[in-house]
């Protein structure tokens, strides 16, 4: 009996997944009005569920960050962690009519407390941290091109041919045979190497969408 | 309000083609229990990984990358899933789990699924942890300062990465290599392979992220998706032959 609701249970599942990634589908290949109205319902529906999970994931992030605190592991961070969630979350979800008129700049999703959070603070951190990224790359390179084996032996003699070749610096030597040399190592062995890769990461996403549209892969049941 | 038909249509032609191509694929992998693979080192490394961390009475770090489910990435978030699928099979006979770091809150969910799931058919449904998946943030270079904060706790001992990831990505990856742990990494970005050869020995190249199943699992319907590819980039070699050769003398 168990088994034979787990079963119907499976199959409702699939039916669901299948109609409605048809219908998606379809709505982008067939100029149907009653099909792009079905796709538009479709992505209300998963705007509400990603608000809900989003719920759930604060959650989450609020259990980490207090297992920590008790566990007395990071306790700084995961305090200052919790502390801007709530002087951010909290404006952020009150409505500026609910508070009195001098506070009503404040609250809200776009209130001067969430924007300066945004712009002042998200914001200069993103940069800062992908400003950091030239000093990865050094690292990664120095790493890489260590010769191990012929293929990084190739990958160093690239290396250098194409920093040559972007030399802007003009000290009487000609750069010309080196700029040639790097335009052929990016457009003919790169490019020829990146569209491979591209190509086969296309069919790769193609099959493995398949196997999500027609049930073969079941990331929410057994 | 719509493009042009003829992509979508040839869009779609492809589909039908494809889906033809692994019904009939998985009909003749349900018949041979013999799959000759090549060996892929990432995927050999992962083979058993939880039970040797386990022993050390160390961790695995699992990132399913920055993107999440019902985007454009989905595809990539899954091929992350069916690795974690793969460890919460392995590590749930014994009440041990990777730790989980995530940016979209719905992959969180399903992560969490998977892993109780496997814990419920071992009969460990009480071991489980629902902190053992953790929502980092959305944003990937958030994501990826938060995620890099776990790859650095001295437990860990090795670093696993399958999903999309951006630039973002090096952070991550050099974080486990400067601390030199195993790191097996596979993305669907073509800029990020370079990097991901400069940081890990065990770098899945190209669509071998979407082979995980296949190797891991061993699953018919896994093995039959490699068939449809390998069929799919012929037909697709044969088609750039034909138009080069048209267009150099036609």
């Amino acid at each position: 009996m168990a088994g034979n609701l787990k079963r119907l249970y499976r199959l409702i599942l699939i039916v669901i997944t299948l109609s409605t990634g048809v219908i998606v589908l379809l709505s982008f290949a067939v100029q149907s009005e009653p099909l792009r109205v079905l796709r538009s319902v479709f992505v209300e529906w998963t705007v509400i569920v990603v608000a809900f999970a989003l719920l759930l994931g604060i959650l989450n992030v609020l259990r980490v960050h207090g297992q920590r605190i008790q566990k007395r592991q990071g306790v700084v961070f995961s305090l200052i962690l919790i502390m801007a969630f709530l002087a951010v979350f909290v404006p952020g979800i009150m409505s500026p009519d609910s508070v009195p008129p001098r506070f009503s700049g404040l609250a809200g999703p776009t209130g001067s407390i969430a924007s300066f959070a945004f712009q002042y603070v998200q914001r200069p951190l993103q940069a800062t941290f992908f400003s950091l990224m030239a000093f990865f790359v050094l690292t990664a390179a120095w790493r890489a091109f260590r010769i191990r084996s012929a293929a990084a032996f190739i990958m160093l003699v690239a290396a250098v041919v194409v920093l040559l070749g972007s030399i802007k610096l003009s000290i009487g030597i000609d750069w010309s045979p080196f700029t040639d040399a790097r335009n052929w190592v990016m457009n003919v062995p790169a490019m020829a190497g990146a569209r491979g890769i591209l190509l086969g990461i296309v069919l790769g996403t193609l099959v493995a969408g398949l196997r999500l549209l027609l049930g073969i892969d079941r990331p929410y049941s057994d | 309000m719509w493009p042009s038909q003829t992509e979508p249509v040839a869009t779609l032609a492809i589909v039908v083609l494809a889906v033809l191509l692994l019904g009939w694929f998985v009909r003749r992998a349900h018949k041979t229990t013999e799959f000759p693979f090549r060996p892929i080192a990432a995927f050999q490394a992962m083979q058993g990984l939880l039970g040797r961390t386990a022993e050390s009475g160390r961790k695995v770090h699992l990132s399913l990358g920055s993107s999440g489910l019902g985007d454009e990435q989905t595809a990539a978030a899954s091929a992350g899933l069916t690795v974690l699928r793969s460890f919460a099979e392995q590590g749930a006979a014994f009440g041990y789990s990777p730790v989980v770091t995530v940016a979209d809150p719905i992959l969180m969910l399903v992560a969490q699924d998977i892993l109780y799931r496997a814990y419920q058919r071992t009969g460990l449904a009480a071991s489980y942890r629902s902190t053992d998946v953790r929502l980092i943030a959305p944003d990937p270079a958030a994501y990826a300062v938060g995620a890099q904060e776990e790859i650095n706790q001295e437990q860990v001992a090795a670093n696993v990465m399958t999903g999309h990831f951006g630039d973002e990505y090096l952070l991550l990856g050099e974080a486990g290599a400067q601390r030199e742990i195993t790191q097996m990494v596979g993305s669907n970005t073509v800029e990020v392979q370079p990097l991901m050869m400069a940081t890990s020995d065990r770098a899945l190249m190209g669509e071998e992220l979407f082979a995980a199943g296949a190797y891991l699992t061993r699953r018919p319907e896994h093995v039959a998706s490699l068939h449809v590819q390998d069929v799919l980039r012929v037909l697709l070699v044969a088609v750039i032959v034909v138009a080069v050769v048209i267009k150099t003398f036609g």
